[in-house]
């Protein structure tokens, strides 16, 4: 079987490479009490990732390195691994920048909670996002909208008194 | 625990816990009906609710929300052959053709039956196990409880159902290290903080788990767009549920090995409910008389993945309550929710808050025989849920996980922690990274640490070798750690089999 590795399985490959030597390179500086697991853990982290790493970077390293994807005990029952084995298949492009849209419309809602309040951002989020993202009816995501803020209404206001600082 | 079975029937239907058992139900159910949502999801929704509850009405709550997930689950997969979460789809071989048969309520009444007799079973077990497991759990001290969390650990990462062995221990280290976050439990050291002071009591597991399990979900529903489902031709009423019902006692046999294997699977941790319905399923199959007739509507292969299903969720209580380390996602996220609550699952929450205990088995059997009632009476009508647009489904799902967040302690430190979570969930998903692995240690993290500590400072390294409880699960972690060496699937192995397994046989993908 020929294999493959898309681009971004490599990206992803790298960041946790990185998150693990930062967890380890931080980790080091702890005393001795404090690191005890920590370190042990980053560093066992930062070998797992760079192994998993060279198998991706490198296709030809898959039959020395086969225990780096040999599939879990249940895997070999589960739905998911019903097909051949594959390669990840990664995300493509347009879904990347479909899931950095969703980040910016995610972060806009956290920062409108802040100025508008949770109940004005909600609606606002919930008939921006049906409409321009679903692109449903003006007044199905108008009524979408209505409906949300009337139930964070009852359940966080009415109901729970959420005060929210 | 036994002298407080009676009295703790009163305060289970003070007032308003039944109302919050009917919610909960109601909510549960909708989750389970709705393909790609489930019990993970209406859980962690659920969570940010109850805080300011009494505690019975919201555990009351979370447990009736999750007892109605698998039925209602196995509802949509047997009506439409569109399993609503994951473990339904063993319900869907059989009980799909049989609905083409047309005696889809035969169906339905048999996996309702499964499910209150499961429930009712796995409670009187749970009910006996628990002060048994107790007084075990009692001989326990520091070494025993790192062991145990250590043991837990490594089953997780080898069981892992999504992606490699190998990415699973990533997951594991990745879910510690997150967890290592904030003050150091024995000397107060902050760590890994960066200076940000929110981070400094640590990652609250609640946003995380919003975010993991719900944002996640609703970005990855928003990205496929579309309807849940492009038939119309649903919403029929159910016939022939009393002869469906009857059809259990007939077919005791599979009935008691489903239950068997969901009884003894639903203790592992990460072993979750899909390998336990496909498991029970194929059990029934090779102990059956007549093996050839299942796939083409036989009533026994929905009868016994029903009652593994339903029976894994009591047994999985017996390591959340008693150790502290959930079994399969949902008891994670319900342990977040008891946190949230101020409830400490451990070995003394049998003793000292009995009535509690009590009150979560009563509420899973409650819960249960509620929704098969409300399945059997308007179930046909209930599969026209999955008619809702995911452009509608998705944003109010991100709303309410978002003020959810914000909810729990009114920072927006909560909702970034969320965010990122959700972000990171959706990529796991996509680039197979059991998110289960994530989460358990991210709840044991704590328990780890603290236990490893203290038992350097009681006992020294000895302390790990030298006593029996400890070192048998020390071999415990060998033994599964060795497994995993041997008996792990390569690529090459899992490309060139045959069509062995259960799933491969019924085409799903």
């Amino acid at each position: 079987m020929k294999f493959t590795t898309s681009i971004d399985t490599i990206i992803v490959d790298l960041t946790l490479l990185a998150v693990f030597i930062v967890f380890a390179a931080v980790g080091g500086t702890y005393q001795p009490m404090a690191r005890e697991l920590p370190l042990p853990i980053a560093i066992a982290g930062c070998i797992l990732v760079f192994v998993l790493f060279l198998s991706d970077l490198f296709p030809r390293l898959r039959q020395v390195l086969g225990f780096v994807h040999r599939q879990g005990t249940g895997s070999s029952l589960s739905v998911s691994t019903a097909a051949p084995a594959r390669e990840t298949p990664g995300l493509p492009a347009r879904e990347w920048l479909r899931l950095l849209r969703w980040i910016c419309w995610l972060t806009a809602f956290a920062i409108g909670i802040q100025i508008i309040g949770y109940l004005a951002a909600s609606g606002v989020f919930v008939f921006l996002v049906t409409w321009l993202e679903g692109r449903m009816h003006r007044w199905q995501a108008l009524l979408s909208a209505i409906g949300t803020c009337a139930f964070f209404y009852i359940v966080f206001h009415l109901f729970l008194s959420v005060t929210f600082t | 625990m036994f002298a407080h079975l009676i009295p703790a029937v009163g305060a289970f239907f003070a007032w308003p816990a039944p109302l919050f058992l009917v919610i909960g139900v109601l909510v549960g159910m909708l989750f389970g009906i709705l393909p790609g949502l489930g019990g993970p999801q209406v859980l962690a929704l659920l969570t940010p609710i109850t805080y300011k509850m009494d505690h019975t009405s919201a555990i009351v709550m979370m447990i009736g929300a999750m007892s109605a997930i698998p039925l209602s689950g196995s509802l949509t997969a047997i009506l439409l052959n569109l399993p609503g979460h994951a473990p339904s789809v063993a319900s869907s071989f059989d009980g799909y053709p049989l609905t083409r048969q047309g005696r889809g309520g035969y169906a339905v009444g048999a996996s309702a039956m499964s499910a209150i007799l499961a429930a009712v079973i796995g409670a009187i077990v749970l009910t006996l196990i628990l002060p048994l497991g107790e007084r075990v759990v009692l001989a326990f001290s520091y070494p025993e409880f790192f062991m145990m969390a250590l043991a837990g650990l490594s089953m997780v990462a080898v069981i892992s159902q999504k992606g490699s062995i190998w990415k699973g221990m990533i997951t594991v280290a990745l879910g510690l290290m997150i967890a290592f976050i904030g003050s150091d439990p024995v000397t107060g050291t902050v760590r890994f903080t960066f200076g940000n002071l929110y981070l400094y009591n640590g990652i609250d597991i609640v946003p995380a788990l919003i975010g993991l399990f719900a944002i996640s979900q609703a970005i990855d529903m928003t990205l496929k767009g579309d309807r849940l489902v492009e038939t119309e031709k649903i919403g029929n009423r159910l016939s022939g549920v009393w002869a469906g019902m009857k059809s259990v006692f007939q077919h005791f046999g599979a009935f008691f090995r489903g239950n068997l294997v969901g009884t003894l699977m639903g203790m592992i941790p990460g072993v979750g409910g899909s390998i336990t319905t496909i498991i029970a399923y194929g059990q029934t199959v090779q102990f059956s008389k007549h093996p050839e007739r299942y796939g083409t509507g036989e009533i026994g292969g929905v009868i016994a993945p029903e009652a593994a299903n339903n029976s894994k969720d009591a047994s999985g209580f017996i390591p959340t309550l008693l150790f502290g380390i959930p079994s399969h996602v949902e008891m994670a996220v319900l342990l977040g929710t008891l946190t949230v609550l101020g409830i400490d699952p451990g070995p003394r929450l049998v003793q000292t808050d009995p009535d509690r205990v009590l009150t979560v088995i009563y509420a899973l059997v409650a819960g249960n025989i509620l929704t098969a009632a409300i399945v059997l009476a308007v179930g046909g009508y209930l599969t026209r849920l999955v008619l809702v647009p995911r452009p509608v489904l998705g944003p109010i799902i991100m709303a309410l996980s978002v003020v959810g967040a914000f909810a729990l302690n009114g920072l927006i430190g909560d909702v970034i922690v969320a965010l990122v979570f959700g972000v990171l969930g959706f990529i796991m998903d996509r680039f197979e990274f059991p998110k289960i692995n994530l989460v358990i240690p991210l709840m044991v993290g704590s328990l780890m640490e603290t236990s490893f500590h203290q038992t350097l400072l009681a006992m020294g390294w000895r302390g790990f070798f030298t006593r029996p409880i400890s070192v048998g699960l020390l071999c415990v972690v060998l033994i599964v750690l060795l497994f995993s060496i041997r008996h792990g699937r390569s690529n090459k192995q899992m490309s060139a089999r045959k069509v062995d397994t259960v799933s491969e046989v019924h085409n799903i993908d």
